[in-house]
């Protein structure tokens, strides 16, 4: 493994990590919020109580993110020494009001959580809109910075080194707005799918049978989120995708290992890597260059059309897949739950239909996963697209070999306490005098 | 006022707010090992609670101020900076992983060895951010030079100093006679470590801060805290204790970092050298502006809420004749 390659594989560790957190971060208030509201309308005293145990677990993951993001930070303080030379000049000014949407959403969640009992309904209610400001207003931020490395604007280059620097012109590049809004919407959809899967869980093993009706009508509510958001997701990622075709063509060319520049694209929907080619992948002709231009005889440019060190590594096919397959999937299960509550109550309550909606969380959070690589892999072998190496972006210093290995250890030590704090959260309290 | 001394303001008021809550947390590890202390589990509930790990924001705010603002010195400084600030994110993990455990595990009866090692992070922390600053100061990667030794002296007392004191604010109806000489023990610490020590080590190895008229004003500031720590020791006015150790502790920071302009690394790297942020240093005071109108309330708010009791009767929606569905459901 070479300097850079171990500088990338810890610093992508601690976001793969991160990015966890910072989903639900972002997602978890708008559902917390919802239910609150929900139970304030309705005058349900049931979705209340479900509002304060979801705030339960956004501390806790609240808790363990402000502290993965405060690694994040120093780690780009430190590891990125000539990338933080030049983004900072440009690209500072979203990094910066970060941290006041951050402070904005910290404090709000403190307040939140102090007052269920200090505050009227109403008022208590009020106090999760700036955290979701807070949370929203973050996490556009920092994906403006990931799209600037994108498509980066904004300056002139004069002697390797940014001149005539128009920080909002960097900050609302071509990139903003379908890497924002994509980013933020599926963020909210594998939130709702990954709290769905839990009722869905519990629904199926019969873990409260008296709650059963209950937990079906969460679920119910969840799905339709699960529909909606995901639905605008969906199309969200097909504006991406054109975005990619005409501002990174070598990105989308590596996604679907498509060599030659032409008109009629096929889509390759699945199959494996062999040599540089796909091998047993099922071809729909056209599909790409419509996914592309929005154009069945749209023009695709080809891989060769790329000198081989420009190009992104091909496995980003698989990503891609996993992403354009699994994403509508979910969606589709949660509207087929909404369908089966609508007209056979029985189906919905089928130990395979519920076993299959218990998965969407985690395939959820695959799908964040598998989008994020294959945005920051895709940009290779840049840091920033078409202006800094990666390979000269990262620092030099051996002792990352020595210390490196370490924060993934921590890391996976830190999910797996947090997810016993979960249950330990979530679990009624045993009372005094029952046996063991 | 130039951009940079804006720029170079900005994360120091940040730094200065992180310093006042952090030590509380901090310091509550510490006070958990002391016999005695532990009888007043609500307190020490309140100084573990996750509504510290706010504070933790001020921490990222510094940090990526500092890192944008003075971008032009990452190439420079990463390579000595690595080593401290990897350790000081591994004892970060690990303190929060071992905080998690311990604050939401139902064993009562908690491991001793996991007690020790959340303790030992806890300091850990601040001692190798202390190296850090230690070289800002310096401009000598040294892990025991004559500075980084009384910047972790520092450290020390400010951390045990702000958890004695909130302490004390908690205590400050009745007399506890244990808590009081632990705050004036620390305290005692820290006036020495700041009156004596760091001059001396100044003189040694920061001839600038030794030389600055700064130095002058962090001995009438010590002096003057001094003098109002002793009045303050009766019972009555023990309340003010902890805004007047924290307005001690930021202080010494101020001055220190006023002893150091121009320099961001001593004879090194100056703050203008590094400059960066010339392009959007008067966005980013805008977006404070608009920022505060958010968020200024909302830690009033917190403020109020926290010496608040709860009256829940008053606020559940049943009480409040918002509630209609009956809870057959279970």
């Amino acid at each position: 493994m070479t300097i850079e390659h171990a500088y990338r594989v810890f610093m992508g560790d601690s976001l793969g990590f991160h990015i966890i957190f910072a989903l639900f971060g972002v997602g978890l208030p708008v559902l917390v919020s919802l239910a609150e509201l929900y139970s304030i309308v309705k005058k349900n005293e049931k979705a209340r109580d479900t509002a304060k145990v979801w705030t339960k677990i956004m501390v806790v993951l609240a808790l363990s993110g402000v502290v993965s993001g405060t690694i994040i930070s120093m780690q780009f303080s430190t590891m990125w020494p000539a990338f933080m030379d030049f983004a900072g000049e440009v690209i500072g000014l979203p990094f910066v009001l970060e941290g006041y949407a951050f402070t904005l959403e910290a404090i709000f969640l403190a307040v939140y959580v102090i007052s269920w009992d200090k505050l009227k309904p109403w008022a208590h209610w009020l106090c999760s809109l700036p955290i979701i400001i807070g949370a929203v207003g973050s996490a556009f931020f920092i994906t403006t910075v990931n799209s600037f490395m994108q498509s980066p604007q904004g300056f002139t280059l004069q002697d390797g080194k940014p001149v005539n620097i128009e920080p909002f012109t960097a900050m609302f590049n071509p990139a903003t707005f379908t890497m924002v809004t994509h980013s933020i919407m599926g963020y909210l959809t594998v939130v709702a799918a990954a709290f769905l899967a839990a009722y869905a869980f519990m629904v199926w093993r019969n873990k409260k049978p008296g709650s059963r009706s209950h937990y079906l009508r969460v679920m119910d509510k969840l799905a339709i989120l699960v529909v909606i958001f995901g639905a605008i997701t969906v199309i969200l990622g097909d504006a991406s995708a054109k975005h990619v075709a005409k501002h990174q063509p070598a990105k989308l060319a590596a996604m679907e290992v498509h060599y030659e520049t032409q008109r009629n694209a096929p889509l390759q929907v699945g199959g494996i890597l062999k040599d540089g080619h796909l091998v047993g992948s099922i071809e729909i002709p056209g599909a790409l260059s419509f996914l592309a231009t929005g154009s069945f005889n749209g023009e695709v440019k080809g891989l060769n059309e790329f000198a081989v060190k420009e190009r992104p590594p091909l496995y980003i096919h698989y990503l891609f897949m996993f992403k354009v397959i699994m994403g509508p999937l979910i969606v589709a299960l949660a509207a087929g739950y909404l369908a089966a509550r609508r007209w056979r109550k029985n189906w919905a309550e089928n130990k395979y239909l519920l076993m299959a909606l218990s998965t969407t969380g985690i395939i959820g959070v695959l799908i964040v996963e598998a989008g994020w690589m294959l945005a920051e892999i895709g940009r290779q072998p840049y840091i920033i697209y078409g202006v800094m190496r990666t390979a000269d972006a990262a620092g030099d210093s051996k002792a990352i070999f020595t210390f490196g290995p370490l924060f993934p250890l921590a890391f996976i030590v830190l999910f797996i306490v947090t997810a016993f704090a979960l249950r330990w959260q979530l679990k009624p309290a045993p009372k005094k005098g029952d046996k063991q | 006022m130039s951009e940079v001394v804006i720029a170079a303001i900005l994360p120091a008021i940040s730094l200065a707010i992180y310093l006042v809550f952090a030590p509380i947390e901090f310091g509550a590890s510490f006070l958990r090992q002391i016999p005695g202390i532990l009888n007043k589990p609500s307190h020490l509930h309140d100084a573990l609670s996750p509504i510290w790990k706010v504070s933790n924001v001020f921490l990222i705010f510094t940090l990526t101020g500092v890192a944008f603002f003075f971008s032009k010195a990452t190439p420079i400084v990463y390579n000595f900076l690595l080593i401290p600030f990897i350790c000081a994110m591994l004892a970060f993990l690990v303190r929060t992983t071992l905080y998690v455990y311990m604050f939401y595990s139902r064993d009562e009866k908690q491991n001793k060895l996991f007690d020790t090692v959340f303790t030992i992070s806890n300091f850990a922390v601040p001692l190798f951010f202390g190296t850090v600053i230690a070289y800002l100061l310096s401009g000598k990667m040294e892990w025991l030079s004559l500075t980084a030794m009384v910047v972790y002296l520092l450290v020390i007392f400010s951390t045990i100093l702000g958890v004695s004191t909130f302490y004390l604010r908690y205590q400050s109806e009745r007399s506890n006679k244990k808590l009081q000489a632990i705050a004036d023990g620390a305290f005692l610490g820290y006036i020495t470590t700041v009156g004596v020590l760091f001059p001396w080590a100044a003189k040694f190895e920061m001839q600038h801060i030794y030389s600055s008229k700064a130095v002058i004003a962090l001995f009438i500031i010590v002096i003057l805290f001094a003098i109002t720590w002793f009045i303050m020791r009766g019972k009555e006015l023990q309340k003010y204790m902890w805004p007047a150790v924290n307005i001690a502790v930021v202080a010494v920071l101020i001055t220190i970092l006023c002893a150091q302009w121009p320099w961001l690394v001593y004879a090194s790297i100056s703050f203008q050298q590094a400059f960066n942020g010339g392009a959007y240093v008067w966005h980013i005071v805008t977006g404070l502006a608009i920022s505060l109108v958010l968020i200024a309330p909302g830690f009033v708010l917190l403020y109020k809420l926290m010496k608040e009791q709860p009256v829940s009767k008053a606020t559940s929606l049943k009480a409040a004749g918002l509630d209609r569905k009956d809870t057959k459901e279970g």
